[in-house]
């Protein structure tokens, strides 16, 4: 029972020798793969957009240039990652904008909040399970995967970046927690957060379709 | 344990981060609870259509810049 709601999404990792000898289709296939978390990840950081594109750029240069030197100590997907968060925050700094990822103030206790469970502490109206919930599945005029997106856009910065290392990138809650500077305490709101509200907002979704 | 705490411990659960008598609180209230069920189910759903969702081709603009557009290519080769 417990394997079953535990069992950590696939990951896989790409194939490091391709990568080192530049193999075309492969950096394609990597850049494809990491894009979206680089650009979601630059935008926490940055919070601007024009300038979050810039960096993630610079990123990807700079990965591809290291990729030779990858040792493999880390995961190939955290290595990125930091050498992103990195420049965004060094960008940040050059800026004079740069703001610790913290979002202490957010009112997440509504999202699953007391209207939803009746005296007895039973849901009020069954929660939506999500199996119709389909990437490609139009609901009111588009796509599920770009409204997903949005709701991802739309969570407060410092939890849109824990998600995306976590649940999106595979990292575990130590190395998110080193590479967004982040204590072990806050990693672990930050993903519950950010899961709670995910969840919600594609059960309401579910139900406008 | 009630559904109304069932949110509130999701994220912990799946990342077995409970202690031990949680955790199997937890699972009981699952066996027992359909409701709580669908919710766990949605829970991991979530988490797989945020992957999909990122993972979508990278704009061409990127790929010519790092040298990678496939129409390059065929030109280079
Ligand atoms: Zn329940």
């Amino acid at each position: 029972m417990l394997g079953r709601w535990t069992k950590a999404a696939p990951f896989t990792e790409p194939d490091l020798g391709l990568l080192q000898r530049r193999d075309p289709t492969a950096l394609r296939r990597m850049v494809n793969r990491h894009h979206g978390s680089m650009v979601g990840l630059a935008r926490s950081i940055l919070r601007n957009a024009a300038a979050a594109d810039d960096v993630v750029q610079e990123a990807w240069i700079a990965v591809i240039a290291g990729l030779p030197s990858f040792e493999g100590r880390a995961k190939l997907s955290t290595w990125m990652m930091a050498i992103l968060v990195n420049k965004a925050r060094a960008h940040a700094r050059r800026e004079g904008r740069y703001v610790p990822l913290l979002d202490a103030d957010d009112p997440y206790d509504e999202v699953e909040g007391p209207e939803r469970f009746d005296h007895t502490g039973h849901w009020r109206v069954a929660p939506d399970d999500l199996e119709t919930l389909t990437p490609e599945r139009i609901l009111a005029g588009r796509e599920v995967w770009k409204q997903v997106r949005d709701q991802i856009d739309r969570l407060p910065a410092a939890q849109r970046a824990v998600l995306i290392l976590r649940d999106v990138e595979g990292a575990d809650a130590a190395e998110t927690a080193d590479i967004l500077d982040l204590s072990a305490e806050n990693q672990r709101v930050l993903l519950h957060r950010a899961r709670i509200r995910l969840r919600r907002a594609l059960d309401d979704l579910s139900h406008r379709g | 344990m009630t559904c109304d705490q069932i949110p509130k411990l999701a994220s912990s659960y799946i990342g077995r981060d409970l202690s031990a008598v949680i955790r199997l609180k937890f699972a009981f209230h699952l066996v027992q609870c359909k409701s709580c069920r669908a919710y766990m189910r949605g829970f991991l759903k979530a988490r797989d259509l945020a992957v999909q969702s990122l993972q979508m081709p990278a704009p061409d603009a990127l790929m010519q810049a790092l040298g990678l557009h496939e129409d390059d290519q065929k030109v280079r080769g």
